[in-house]
Parts: C-alpha cells; sequence; structure tokens
C-alpha cells in the first residue's frame, strides 16, 4: 500500500539569537498509511510543532519534499493547496486558543463548511447537529458559546469541526494533555470509533509513551530534531532500543501496587 | 504533624470541600488525587490560608504540630510560610518578577530567609538549578523570566520552593505541564528531599499513576469529598471505590498486546 503522506529528507534551519543553527528539522523522513494512527513522540524543542507547520504549510522547508497523494505540496500554488488542505485537518491542545469565544458552537463547527462554501449559512445549525451527534455531544450544545462547554466538550467540538470538509489526515498536536484522565480516556475511544467509521488517519502527537502503545499503530521518536527511532509494535518495553526512547519509557508513571 | 479534621470549606454560597479528615505523619508523602472540580487544590490551599476570592474555611480544624491553622493570624502564617511550610504551584514560575534577573531575585529571596552571605547564597542557587535539571546554571541565572521557556521558568520556581529544605512541602500540580523526563527528575528529587531531609510532602495531582508511585499513602477526592483514602498498594491492589477503579482503569499503561 502506498502512503498518503509522506515526508522526505525534510531540513529546516534557523539562527537563534546567540547566533548558534538549530537544525528543528533535521533530515526527517516519515510515511502515514491510509487509516493508520501514527504517533510523534518526543519532548519540547525536539522540533514537533515546526514539522507540523511544515505539513500543514504555513512554513517552507529549506529543503526536502512533502508528498501528499503522490503530489509535492511544497512547491504547488496558493489554490492547489487550499484544495489540498482540506484533506488535511488539525486539532490543537488548546481549544480556548483555537476558538473564537464570541462564536456559538454550531458556527465554529461549521466554518469551515462556510469558508470552502460547501453550505449556506442558513444550514449551519443543523448540519452542526449531525457533527455534535457524531463526537458524542448533544445537539443542545450547538446554541452555547465556549466558556459554557466543559474541556472534553470543547475539545470533542474541535474534533467536530475537523471533520467537517471529509479530512482524509487529521493532526492531533497533544490534544488530551490538559483533560482529566477519564476524559482523556473518553476522547481516545472516540478517535477510535471515527478512525474505524470514516478512515482517517491521525498523525497524533505526544510525548506520552504509554497513550502512544495504546492508540498508535506506529510511533516515530523524536529529539533535537531527528527522528532516533521510528517503532512497529504494540509492545514499547520490549521494542524500544534507542537510549532516549528507554527514558522516555522510564519517565511514564504508572500505577504501582505491591508488584 | 498535621492534622486535618471535618474540614469544610465554601467559596461564596457554595460548597467546595465537605468533611475532608487526614492525618500525615512526619517524612510521609501523601498524594491527594481527583478530576477537576474535586476540590483537591482547595484543601491544600486552606492549609496554607490561601484561599482565593471568597473562600473560607466554614468547619473543622487543621492541626499543624500543634497550631489550629484555621484560626491562625496573618503574621504567623507569615513567618510559617516559606522556609517551613513552602508551596509550589503548576504555574509557580509565573510568580517570578519580570523585571529582575533570575539571580538577582533568586539571591534575594534565600538571604531574606537566611544568614547567607551573597556569595554563598549564589552558588547554594546555581547547585539546586543544577540539581533541577539545568545544564548551566550561571547562564540561567543571568537571565530575566521572559528569556525562559515556561518549562524553565516552572523549575526554577520550583527549585526556589524546595531550596530550604522546608519541613512541610506542599506541592499543587508541580510538574503537570513539564515535559515527561524533567517531570521525573523532579519526582526523584522530592523523593530524595524526603529520605534525606525527612521533608514531608502533599502532592495535589490528577496522575493516579504518579500519585501512586511516589506516596506512602493516596487520597481520592471527588465532588468535594474523600471517596476513598489508603496505603498506595491498598488504592491500587485493592480499590474499595467504583471511582477509584474507574480512574485507574483510565489511566494509560505500557503493558504490551
Amino acid at each position: 500500500m502506498n502512503p498518503i503522506l509522506e515526508v522526505r529528507d525534510l531540513n529546516k534551519q534557523f539562527i537563534d539569537k546567540d547566533g548558534h543553527v538549530v537544525k528543528p528539522s533535521d533530515h526527517i523522513d516519515l510515511a502515514l498509511y491510509p487509516n493508520e494512527t501514527l504517533a510523534v513522540v518526543g519532548e519540547s524543542g525536539c522540533g514537533k510543532s515546526t514539522l507540523i507547520k511544515q505539513i500543514i504549510g504555513v512554513l517552507k522547508p529549506d529543503d526536502g519534499q512533502i508528498l501528499y497523494d503522490g503530489k509535492n505540496i511544497v512547491d504547488l500554488s496558493a489554490a492547489e493547496k487550499k484544495e489540498i488542505y482540506k484533506d488535511i485537518q488539525m486539532i490543537f491542545q488548546d481549544p480556548n486558543a483555537a476558538f473564537d469565544p464570541r462564536m456559538k458552537i454550531y458556527k465554529i463547527i461549521t466554518e469551515p463548511l462556510i469558508h470552502h462554501k460547501k453550505i449556506k449559512r442558513s444550514q449551519a445549525k443543523e448540519v452542526a447537529k449531525e457533527y455534535l451527534k457524531m463526537v458524542g455531544l448533544s445537539e443542545s450544545l450547538a446554541t452555547r458559546y465556549p466558556h459554557q462547554l466543559s474541556g472534553g466538550q470543547k475539545q470533542r467540538v474541535g474534533i467536530a469541526r475537523a471533520l467537517t470538509l471529509k479530512p482524509k489526515i487529521i493532526l492531533c498536536d497533544e490534544i488530551t494533555s490538559a483533560l482529566d484522565v477519564s476524559v482523556q480516556k473518553e476522547i481516545l475511544d472516540l478517535l477510535e470509533k471515527l478512525k474505524k467509521e470514516l478512515g482517517v488517519s491521525f498523525i497524533f502527537i505526544t510525548h506520552d509513551l504509554a497513550l502512544v502503545e495504546q492508540i498508535a499503530d506506529r510511533s516515530v521518536v523524536m529529539k533535537d530534531g531527528k527522528i532516533v527511532e521510528t517503532l512497529e509494535s504494540k509492545n514499547l518495553k520490549k521494542e524500544a532500543k534507542h537510549p532516549y526512547t528507554r527514558k522516555l519509557l522510564e519517565a511514564v508513571y504508572e500505577p504501582r501496587g505491591a508488584a | 504533624m498535621l492534622e486535618i479534621k471535618d474540614l469544610d470549606i465554601d467559596y461564596g454560597d457554595k460548597q467546595a470541600v465537605r468533611d475532608f479528615d487526614l492525618s500525615v505523619d512526619k517524612g510521609d508523602i501523601v498524594s491527594i488525587v481527583g478530576e477537576s472540580g474535586s476540590g483537591k487544590s482547595t484543601v491544600i490551599r486552606a492549609v496554607l490560608g490561601l484561599l482565593p476570592g471568597d473562600g473560607k474555611v466554614c468547619g473543622g480544624e487543621i492541626d499543624y504540630e500543634g497550631k489550629d491553622l484555621t484560626t491562625l493570624d496573618p503574621k504567623s502564617f507569615g513567618e510559617l510560610r516559606g522556609p517551613e511550610i513552602s508551596m509550589i504551584f503548576q504555574d509557580t514560575g509565573a510568580m517570578l518578577n519580570p523585571t529582575q534577573s533570575i539571580g538577582r531575585q533568586f539571591i534575594e529571596y534565600i538571604r531574606t530567609h537566611s544568614d547567607l552571605s551573597k556569595e554563598e547564597a549564589r552558588q547554594r542557587a546555581e547547585e539546586i538549578l543544577r540539581e533541577m535539571n539545568f545544564k548551566d546554571p550561571a547562564s540561567i541565572m543571568s537571565r530575566y523570566p521572559f528569556e525562559l521557556s515556561g518549562g524553565q521558568r516552572q523549575r526554577v520556581g520550583i527549585a526556589m520552593g524546595m531550596v530550604f529544605e522546608p519541613k512541610l512541602l506542599l506541592a499543587d500540580e508541580p510538574t503537570s505541564a513539564l515535559d515527561v523526563t524533567t517531570q521525573k527528575q523532579i519526582v526523584e528529587l522530592m523523593k530524595e528531599l524526603r529520605d534525606k531531609h525527612g521533608t514531608t510532602i502533599i502532592l495535589i495531582t490528577h496522575n493516579l499513576g504518579l500519585a501512586t508511585d511516589i506516596s506512602d499513602k493516596v487520597v481520592v477526592m471527588k465532588d468535594g469529598r474523600i471517596v476513598e483514602s489508603g496505603d498506595r498498594v491498598q488504592i491500587v491492589d485493592e480499590p474499595k471505590s467504583a471511582y477509584t477503579k474507574h480512574l485507574l482503569e483510565c489511566v494509560p499503561r505500557l503493558e504490551g498486546e
């Protein structure tokens, strides 16, 4: 099977204010396959955000290719990009920062559809209700404002909005790290369900390897702009070899009883 | 050392905490675990007399080494806070003074509460910053808070909270915004503080994995009340309440297939 998204030898460097060269993307290769969840694992400063910015087209790579459906999206015109980026959507860690607090929930959800002229404003409320149902929320939330929702509900709204353009790929940037564990579990279950029902692929950014083991089909571990290890199995303790991955594994706190 | 009995706390006319009991021995590490809105932070703020807004203790006692903290005057509280009882918050780093370099405020803080010379204070500060995983403490000391990342500021704040090896350390989600390897380092440091200096620690966290790793005793809270409390092994291996069981099931684990 061909990858749906492929990053080939991607490089991006900056000069910091002390005059040092930093390479947030240092010869990065990765592939995302249809209906797969790929975890990108790493801590602050590892280059996750720079990688994502290049994938969603807000930052231009120095060199290298980002292939979507076989086309190098780095070189496309603005009009072509607009078309392609319907297929690649993103959910953020902090929905408060991603939502306009003065907009009602139904407008937030349907904003991408209005922007791409897929529906009329008069249809927005009805369409939003369908998506609310899809992510397990009550239709009655459509006319509320973001501040009236809990953190978990807002994150579901973020997912609903990302789904409206029927994307092939959803990028999830630390989307559960601000949530309570029980809510985190519900969100992960929802993503799993959407993956089965809609055939979407996910890129899931996190630093929590226990989470990775639960939801990812494969994962790449990033450090200092490089991919240091690719993990294919669901038993990371057994598989991981790189010292940095081992260090991340040791930093996972699991409930510890007598054993 | 610390004995909390039948504690009730309200915000205005809203009940926040009811019937909270906790007994902490010297050198214990106790975690209070719960999800948002469970009242876990409220309890710990009441201990330090730092309830925000219209929060007030409306029943019960907080006995700390023979003193009832619910009736303590502000001046005596001021003397307790700092070297004796220290508190670190999730956004402890946000409390740094933006107009002074890290070094200047850290040294001043140490000298306010001790007889160390400026040079000795500098050495002490750099030493604890090194323990906080800063490779070049001298360079951190020369910078201003805005020149550091959020995680770096937090580690500076934690260093300040721990520098006097307080008798009682109250830690409210101190690591939840940090990278996992930094979190690990700080948790190890908290354990070391207890093992070497007998520091008593009360940790507030939503992370049951972390709580059961570090603590002798775990208290589980929900909706302002204690759902269950017991020693670490009992909570993990034989949880009595359905809520504790549910929380345990939600924690992601490394277990392979």
